[in-house]
């Protein structure tokens, strides 16, 4: 047990070189991206070569290069990201503001294709070959196959155009109360269609994940062991088959952190959902650098994190590990 | 290919237990297994014809894709537009047509890069052992946790667009899971027989590497590529989608892209689009997958 100490000290001491690695990446690219800071700033020709200048040493962008990454190192390791061109904002706030949107939908879709991806891969793995596995393993490849945005469009035309049971953007319908009882009807009602679409697809990812698994676990030694010692059948799948299949899921299940990011670029768009996706998507269109590099390093270091929480949870439910990390 | 002239050449002796050792079946076995599944056929089928309507759209598109056409605007499907025009008058089966050429070369190619790069750093590894794959193993986890499409959404617009980037970006993100099965591979076979023999007879690494081992992961490698082809391509339509992917001015994404502004005006825009991209995806998956099985249910 002594070792579970080193090893979580490792893990965290290994993701500090990829957050400094991320921050030199970010600072590279603001110094790559075409045209100069400054130029993006005012825009081209609205002020004077002097004024220029002057903006320029007040930002400090005559400095040698190594000057320019320690004040940026700097104020990153202190929060500060910048201002927006576009919003005249704190990048920080303005993402922060963008956060609660995300989690909801994300957590949601994260909770539901977790549950049913596990519970359809189980299903799937209990009888290898037949019908019921065959349809629900090209269901979910289908499910995974599919374009979301593209689902997400079709499921707007019918039941938000056509049929006008949800609503067509947005996360709440404006003038509620914030809290109230009708507040959270309403974004229950906007969460659905984007949750739904979403959640398709990973349910998919998972369940595929999850039947490999737990066939590979069906097949282990402690099972057959198990079964003689006269358990029933039940009792075998569900208290020792299962519980050994989700031990590499979790590892995916850690990946899909960062993969759910990329997801919501898409979802959010289609759906108008107001959170990070859609913002790094108006960043881009906008090139407004500050923003797009502070949503670049929040993405980094949050899948940075996910790596070193999944790592630690494979090892909290894995003992066999503890010994040689 | 040349040997050390004081040694012997180790492939006359790695041919037999090469032969019988082989990790992985013949062609004709995997076929046999391939053609068990109904759905693999019909997926290989239908795969093929989109193939054919790729490589064949300026004989088989009745329409330019581009050309705008202001007295046809927003037809529903016809006789004159199967599948309808969008709200500059373009025809889009002529558009999905071409649509379909970049989305497969979009997608071999980013293939070809994922599948280069995966082998290199696989190989790399798996041979080389030691603090080089303990190094390379913790990047190959890190690169498989980016969210690629949220990078290439950040990178793209930075490094200016272009097919080359997009396939580069992608690509260059998607080789993690080729180089891990690419290491195993390594791994397994670095102590197998045939390999033992040729190094026993004074082969040199990269001899072994190149003559004796790579050979053996080729099929496990190709079924990597091909289960990394059909992600490759739905993340080139979503950046279309989003406006950042293929600069080619027609392209699936794209014409999805337009179809979302014309929501609830021409379902036709969107729906036959999206299904020729769905059918490309699902039909790859599934054929991949099946190819997947044949090759590993003998080993």
């Amino acid at each position: 047990m002594s070792a579970v100490p080193r090893i979580v000290g490792t893990r965290l001491l290994q993701a500090v070189p990829l957050v400094v690695a991320t921050i030199v990446v970010n600072f590279a690219i603001i110094h790559l991206a075409p045209g100069d800071p400054v130029t993006m700033m005012v825009g081209e020709g609205a002020v004077s070569a002097d004024q220029m200048d002057t903006l320029r040493k007040s930002l400090g962008l005559d400095q040698p290069l190594y000057v320019q990454f320690f004040s940026y190192l700097k104020s990153v390791l202190q929060g500060d990201l910048g201002i927006s061109y576009v919003y005249h904002q704190p990048v920080t706030e303005i993402i922060a503001s963008r956060i609660p949107a995300t989690l909801l939908l994300m957590g949601t879709t994260y909770v539901i294709s977790t549950i049913l991806g596990i519970v359809f891969g189980i299903v799937a793995a209990l009888r290898p070959s037949s019908a019921q596995d065959r349809i629900l393993m090209t269901v979910a490849i289908l499910g995974y196959s599919v374009p979301t945005f593209w689902l997400g469009f079709l499921a707007l035309m019918v039941f938000a155009v056509e049929l006008g049971w949800a609503p067509i953007s947005g996360m709440v319908d404006s003038g509620l109360a914030a809290g109230s009882w009708e507040y959270w009807l309403s974004v229950l009602r906007h969460l659905a269609l984007p949750a739904a679409v979403v959640s398709l697809f990973y349910t998919g990812l998972i369940a595929r994940l999850m039947r490999t698994s737990m066939l590979n676990s069906l097949r282990g030694d402690f099972i057959v062991t198990a079964r003689a010692m006269g358990l029933s059948r039940w009792r075998v799948i569900l208290r020792h088959a299962v519980p050994t299949a989700i031990t590499p899921i979790v590892t995916v299940l850690g990946l899909q952190v960062g993969l759910m990011l990329s997801g919501a670029v898409l979802t959010e768009t289609v759906f108008g959902w107001p959170g990070l996706g859609v913002l790094t998507v108006q960043a881009v269109a906008q090139r407004d650098y500050p923003l797009l590099l502070g949503m670049f390093l929040l993405t980094s270091v949050m899948v940075i994190i996910a790596n070193v929480v999944t790592d630690l949870v494979y090892l909290a439910i894995n003992p066999r590990l503890r010994g040689n990390g | 290919m040349a040997s050390l002239p004081t040694t012997p050449d180790p492939r006359p002796i790695s041919a037999e237990p090469d032969e019988l050792r082989r990790a992985t079946p013949h062609w004709l076995e995997v076929w046999n297994a391939f053609r068990l599944s109904i759905v693999a056929l019909v997926s290989l089928g239908v795969l093929l014809l989109l193939a054919f309507a790729a490589a064949f759209a300026p004989w088989l598109a009745p329409y330019s894709p581009t050309e705008v056409n202001p007295m046809d605007i927003l037809q529903g499907p016809s006789g004159l537009h199967w599948w309808g025009t969008d709200d500059l008058g373009r025809d889009i089966y002529s558009g999905a047509l071409y649509g379909l050429r970049i989305s497969m070369t979009v997608g071999a190619m980013a293939g070809l890069v994922a599948a280069l790069l995966g082998t290199v750093i696989g190989a790399l590894a798996g041979f080389l052992g030691g603090w080089i794959d303990a190094l390379l193993m913790r990047f190959t986890d890190f690169v498989l946790t980016i969210p690629v499409l949220f990078l290439a959404l950040v990178l793209i617009p930075v490094f200016g667009s272009s097919r080359l980037i997009v396939i580069l970006v992608i690509g260059g993100l998607a080789w993690p899971s080729i180089a891990r099965l690419v290491r195993a591979e390594f791994l397994k076979l670095r102590s197998e027989a045939f390999v033992e023999a040729a190094r026993g007879y004074g082969a040199r690494r990269f001899k072994l590497i190149f003559s004796e081992i790579l050979p053996n992961t080729f099929d496990l490698v190709l079924v990597a590529t091909a289960l990394q082809i059909p992600a490759a391509i739905l993340i080139e339509a979503g950046l279309s989608f989003l406006g950042v992917g293929d600069p080619e001015p027609r392209s699936l994404g794209l014409m999805l892209k337009d179809a979302y502004g014309l929501l609830g005006l021409a379902w036709w825009s969107a729906v036959f689009p999206g299904l020729v991209l769905s059918a490309l995806a699902i039909s790859l998956n599934l054929v991949a997958d099946a190819f997947n099985d044949a090759v590993r249910g003998h080993e």
